[in-house]
């Protein structure tokens, strides 16, 4: 109803997946005085209890002349559990870290992206799953768009669908929440591919912002966010191909997204050649 | 008043009274009651968020879990939703249960983990530092999973429970006025639960240090101290030292205590404001905690959702069973951190949860998520339990100032020896009576006369109570609870052991006390010597005539045993894997018993005897068998049918 940060609804929507793909294969160890508290491997795998609290060798020591000692400890660790590199965490800055995002209010999206920033330095060494139509919302066509607008992601399912309204200010991501289609007609919604035009109208004056949106069936979206995960294969140009095919539509159809459009399908015409 | 017709929350038994009663208002003492007696019927709860839909909804979507078969909802009333809600969102769900006659669980209480900003929590109340809740080390206590990062608010603070004492006399009030409307509070059960009582702790602290040590709650501990330990008459100034219960050596088994006390209290005025209200629907006390947000766990889930990692299960899993020692009510939810386990291992997590904690609490739409077999499998389980009425089996309890403070030593030892067949309980009124029972106070208590005289009662309606004994370093008797002790061992005759550690036995009515020497366990864990105390556990556990449900090769794996209310002998064991790989183990029973498969196998009652047996759990696997002894009634009925099918144990079936 009023929830304006729905956690629950981004990721249904979003991530529509079972399994979430974990990120590079790295581990952390998480650290506080000198003693471990706790290790995250990135499948999941049980962190070995006989670590824990044994500060011998994964010490945060001031001195130089031992740093030599913690990166071998941390690199024989990175190797006991088979991964590329393992990342020591201070729990004295994650704590830190909480204590400022908690001030972002309820936006647990951008609470967990600062966290990131604020957490990681080597940032290369993780990567999150972002979603490709974020990416796409956060990239250079951020230039070309309004200060404030919404953007809605329509994934329907027989007689079901699933609506997420993202909302950005100021090029960020500010809310993110099913929006209110209480005075439309369920049959509309049902009926997208034929109102999609008046459902993308009805949020514009529902909510006084301009919104843009793609409609989707769910198997072709799942299978969009599927190859947003698999090397060799790119999100966009699955859409496309529905698209063509009438299994999605856009909102507006206006010259810009024509273009966009026009765009991407030169772009695997030359992908394939 | 029947507690037990209370707790078998189903359509069939609305229809047949018309009418719930109401738990008394010392209803510390009946929720112990209710969760000893809670069936299994209660263990399967399905929730929905109703704000998350149109009012207009309500009906349609009520209907439709009706006609999947959900027979009773549960829902979160988030405080901040329910005071600013115009739409009056809740009344018009609770009159579209009472339409379509679908009883329904309140949860009022605010929770972490529920899809709401600040999971309810007013924010007007977070934004002064007054309000928060800190750590023993003075940090501000934060939930840290969805929907949102923020701190936790104090119960102990005035603002907050003024605030809080608002929110309910205006739900009182809205129920009043639903039950006036249509004239029936039967389909209603509100649901108190701890709220955040299990989450006052920063990750990484011990759990001795759990609790909320604002600064709002300075005054009101002082009081506390003040009452528990009254100021001594001017005789006994002589001696002030020695009572002074109120010292810093104290401290943490009074922290514990004043928890326990403030939770009591919060509990007992949501059910006075209700009483005011005439809100005289069942009322029921429960503890509630949700895995994600656990403490021990709390940056392992907000972790994985920065580093996009796949959570770690067995963390998880601990809590899980850590909860079911402390005969908490689980609930999961898949759209945290848990959404990143695949079908098998949220199948797992859930099974394990109804399996350790006797309950569990999912959303409608995660449960119909879950795979047609194993929805079907659940099912049969939780009506063969209804059936049965089993409950989990406990044979020793472990008695300590709070759910937290238990002596992490003597606690894992007394898990190892007894399979787990142990629960923490903070209080000791209100237990029943059962034969060979134990009941172990924890060694760094201190003794009241109220409750040593509690001791002697359970001993004599047949439990073997073991208690520490009067030190004479430090005191750990009131004053005149020494006095009692010192006349009670005058009186009975005693029986002196030393087996490294000293301990005297009493036989006292049905049962016997055990007082033993506490003196070991107030030294740092690190320098206890834990081969005296494994002794001395053993030799309680034989005194207490425990019998050790079976006896498993392979340490990997758990067991938890269900035994029948009415025929003790009547026992359904689960084997639960908690790792990835397939473990095969020998398992061996005491005597000889009579294996038969559950859910029962369509291919017939085919059933196994014997005493050792090689099982194989499959990973994240639950094998779940009924056992009868060979010998007895249900044991002679089974074995005709056993002998025929000796040696095929193919029958036994494995949750995959």
């Amino acid at each position: 109803m009023d929830l304006t940060h729905d956690w629950k609804v981004l990721n249904e929507v979003l991530f529509p997946q079972d399994n979430i793909i974990a990120s590079k294969n790295t581990m952390v160890v998480l650290e506080e005085q000198d003693q471990i508290q706790d290790g995250l491997v990135f499948d999941g795998t049980s962190f070995d209890r006989t670590f824990l609290g044994n500060a011998d060798g994964f010490a945060s020591c001031k001195s130089e002349a031992m740093q030599g000692i913690i990166h071998t400890s941390l690199q024989d660790l990175a190797k006991k559990y088979g991964v590329q590199s393992c990342v020591r965490l201070s729990n004295n800055k994650l704590r830190s870290c909480i204590q400022d995002v908690a001030r972002l209010g309820p936006n647990y999206f951008q609470q967990i992206q600062k966290t990131r920033d604020l957490l990681l330095e080597k940032e290369t060494l993780f990567h999150s799953t972002q979603h490709f139509v974020l990416n796409f919302l956060n990239s250079k066509i951020q230039k070309f768009m309004p200060r404030k607008f919404n953007f809605l992601i329509f994934v329907t399912e027989s007689t079901t669908y699933k609506a997420l309204l993202l909302s950005y200010a100021n090029g960020k991501l500010d809310r993110f929440f099913e929006p209110d289609f209480s005075s439309l007609h369920e049959d509309r919604l049902l009926e997208w591919q034929k109102e999609y035009k008046v459902i993308g109208q009805y949020l514009e004056s529902r909510y006084i912002l301009p919104c843009y949106a793609i409609f989707i069936s769910k198997e072709v979206w799942c299978s969009c966010c599927e190859a947003s995960v698999t090397p060799y294969l790119k999100p966009w140009n699955v859409f496309v191909r529905a698209y063509n095919l009438g299994l999605a539509k856009v909102f507006p159809e206006s010259v810009a997204t024509r273009a966009l459009l026009a765009i991407q399908r030169l772009m695997m015409y030359f992908a394939r050649l | 008043m029947d507690v037990g017709r209370i707790t078998e929350f189903n359509p069939q038994v609305l229809k047949k009274n018309n009418t719930f009663e109401r738990v008394s208002l010392h209803s510390h003492q009946v929720s112990s009651k209710l969760k000893e007696n809670l069936p299994f019927s209660q263990g399967l709860n399905f929730l929905i968020n109703y704000w998350e839909l149109k009012p207009a909804q309500y009906e349609n979507r009520l209907q439709e879990l009706s006609l999947k078969g959900i027979k009773h909802i549960s829902t979160f009333v988030p405080w901040s939703h329910f005071e600013t809600d115009i739409y009056h969102s809740l009344k018009k769900f609770l009159k579209a249960c009472w339409n379509v006659k679908m009883p329904v669980k309140l949860f009022i209480m605010p929770e972490l983990g529920v899809n709401y900003p600040n999971c309810g929590i007013p924010k007007e109340l977070l934004a002064d530092h007054a309000n928060l809740a800190t750590d023993k080390q003075g940090n501000i206590i934060y939930n840290v999973t969805a929907p949102n990062i923020f701190p936790l608010p104090s119960f102990m603070s005035p603002v907050v429970l003024k605030h809080f004492g608002n929110y309910l006399i205006k739900l009182g009030g809205l129920l009043n006025e639903v039950f006036q409307e249509v004239k029936d509070m039967s389909f209603c059960e509100v649901i108190i639960s701890n709220s955040f009582f299990n989450y006052y702790r920063n990750f990484g602290l011990p759990s001795y240090e759990h609790g909320d040590y604002s600064a709002s709650q300075v005054l009101a501990f002082q009081d506390f101290l003040d009452r528990q330990y009254p100021t001594l008459g001017h005789n006994q100034i002589s001696n002030p030292l020695k009572e002074n219960f109120k010292t810093l050596a104290y401290e943490n088994y009074n922290r514990h205590r004043f928890l326990v006390h403030v939770e009591k209290l919060l509990r007992e005025k949501t059910e006075l404001v209700f009483a005011k209200k005439h809100v005289t629907c069942s009322l029921q006390n429960i503890s509630l905690i949700n895995p994600e947000t656990a403490p021990e766990v709390s940056n392992h889930s907000l972790l994985t959702e920065v580093l996009d990692y796949k959570p770690c299960l067995k963390k998880y899993y601990d809590v899980i069973c850590s909860a079911g020692t402390k005969k908490e009510w689980l609930y999961l939810h898949f759209a945290n951190a848990f959404r990143r386990f695949n079908d098998q291992e949220r199948s797992f997590l859930a099974l394990a949860s109804l399996i350790h904690a006797g309950n569990l609490m999912l959303f409608t739409q995660d449960y119909f998520k879950f795979s047609i077999p194993f929805r079907k499998k659940l099912e049969k389980l939780v009506n063969f339990f209804e059936t049965k009425k089993l409950v989990k089996r406990s044979q020793v309890s472990y008695l300590a100032a709070s759910l937290y403070s238990a002596n992490s030593t003597c606690l894992s030892i007394f898990q190892k020896m007894t399979s787990n067949s142990i629960e923490i309980i903070a209080k000791v009124e209100g237990r029943s009576a059962s034969c060979g029972h134990l009941v172990f106070v924890d060694p760094t208590s201190i003794i009241n006369l109220l409750e040593f005289l509690q001791f002697l009662n359970q001993a004599q309606t047949g439990s073997v109570v073991a208690i520490p004994k009067v030190m004479q370093e430090i005191p750990n008797f009131t004053q005149d609870a020494k006095i009692h002790f010192e006349k009670f061992s005058k009186i009975h005759p005693k029986l002196k052991i030393n087996l490294g550690l000293q301990y005297e036995v009493y036989s006292y009515g049905l049962g016997q006390v055990v007082f033993y020497a506490p003196e070991m366990f107030w030294k740092p864990e690190d320098n206890l010597e834990t081969q005296s105390p494994k002794i001395f556990f053993q030799s309680l556990l034989g005194l207490a005539e425990f019998k050790i449900p079976c006896l498993l090769q392979n340490q990997e794996l758990k067991v938890e045993v269900y035994c029948s209310k009415e025929d003790g002998s009547d026992q359904v064991l689960f084997l639960i894997n908690p790792t990835a790989k397939e473990i095969s183990s020998s398992i061996e029973f005491p005597q000889d018993v009579i294996l038969k498969a559950l859910p029962t196998s369509n291919n017939g009652d085919n059933s196994l005897v014997g005493k050792n047996f090689e099982i194989a759990v499959p990973s994240l696997g639950v094998v779940s068998m009924q056992v009868f002894l060979a010998g007895t009634t249900a044991g002679t009925t089974e074995t005709a049918t056993a002998e025929k099918f000796k040696n095929h144990q193919d029958e036994v079936i494995a949750w995959t």
